[in-house]
């Protein structure tokens, strides 16, 4: 599956790759240290920047309380 | 306002229905869905908990006449925020649609968990349940897109089951295959 921003899709599928092999065979293990946050960390600035773009950000910033998410507004 | 409730359950075990959801796009059973991106994920330090927020991307959305109505163009957005407890085996998700939010809200909870009045079975308990609320002058016209909704969310509702099943089967082949190496004889 594409990312929505194209250039985000590599990053993407690298790290759902590691995120997957990380859930099943460590955090369902009961190891919650993290395995993956490099490569989280580019996907999701790459995806930011895609949805910056889009004026998407205020939008979700807005709905989180109303589906009571763990995040904070934390737009980049 | 309406409801919508759904239950069904898995035969296969909690860790593998909850990997599986992970994993559920791309489906050639939901092409409606075009992209999901994960915006935030962590696990609570002192519960360890996995917190993940996502948005999906979908075309057709519930509300498609009004799309055509508005003229816009027919991709929906919707934000997920999922907690995965693994001490107390549920996963729970939340979402709503950020696109014609002002219109009609589908609100929606999916929960699995394991099966306990069962446990040898090993199965898993999966609800599903939203609330659509359509903002009308008219309470017709509020009535109509509601309906609609619930309808095209049942549909939906029947699809995401069989898509999250072939998953499911793709998972349980890829572990036959690995045991098979596994006793190959030297």
């Amino acid at each position: 599956m594409e990312s929505v921003g194209k250039e985000c899709t590599q990053l993407k599928h690298q790290y759902e790759e590691c995120f997957n092999k990380w859930y099943t065979e460590k955090f369902l293990k009961g190891d919650h240290s993290p395995d993956c946050q490099d490569l989280f960390n580019k996907y999701r600035s790459c995806v930011f920047k895609t949805l910056k773009e889009r004026n998407m950000l205020d939008t979700i910033d807005g709905a989180r309380k109303e589906i009571g998410s763990g995040f904070k507004p934390q737009s980049e | 306002m309406k409801l919508f409730q759904a239950v069904h359950e898995y035969a296969q075990n909690w860790a593998t229905v909850t990997a599986a959801h992970w994993q559920k796009y791309p489906n050639d059973k939901t092409p409606h869905v075009i992209h999901v991106e994960t915006l935030n994920r962590s696990v609570d330090p002192d519960t360890g908990v996995l917190k993940t927020e996502r948005l999906i991307l979908c075309r057709q959305p519930c509300p498609a006449i009004i799309a055509r109505f508005l003229g816009s163009d027919d991709v929906s957005y919707v934000l997920e925020y999922s907690e995965v407890d693994p001490q107390h085996k549920v996963l729970r998700a939340v979402s709503t649609n950020l696109t014609y939010h002002n219109v009609v809200a589908v609100n929606e909870e999916l929960t699995y968990s394991a099966d306990t009045s069962q446990p040898h079975l090993q199965r898993t308990q999966f609800k599903q349940s939203a609330q659509i609320t359509a903002f009308s002058m008219i309470s017709r016209i509020s009535g109509y897109v509601e309906e609609f909704c619930v309808k095209r969310f049942h549909e939906n509702a029947q699809i995401g089951k069989r898509a999250l099943e072939q998953v499911l089967e793709k998972l349980d082949q890829a572990k036959v295959a690995a045991t098979s190496t596994t006793h190959l004889p030297m």
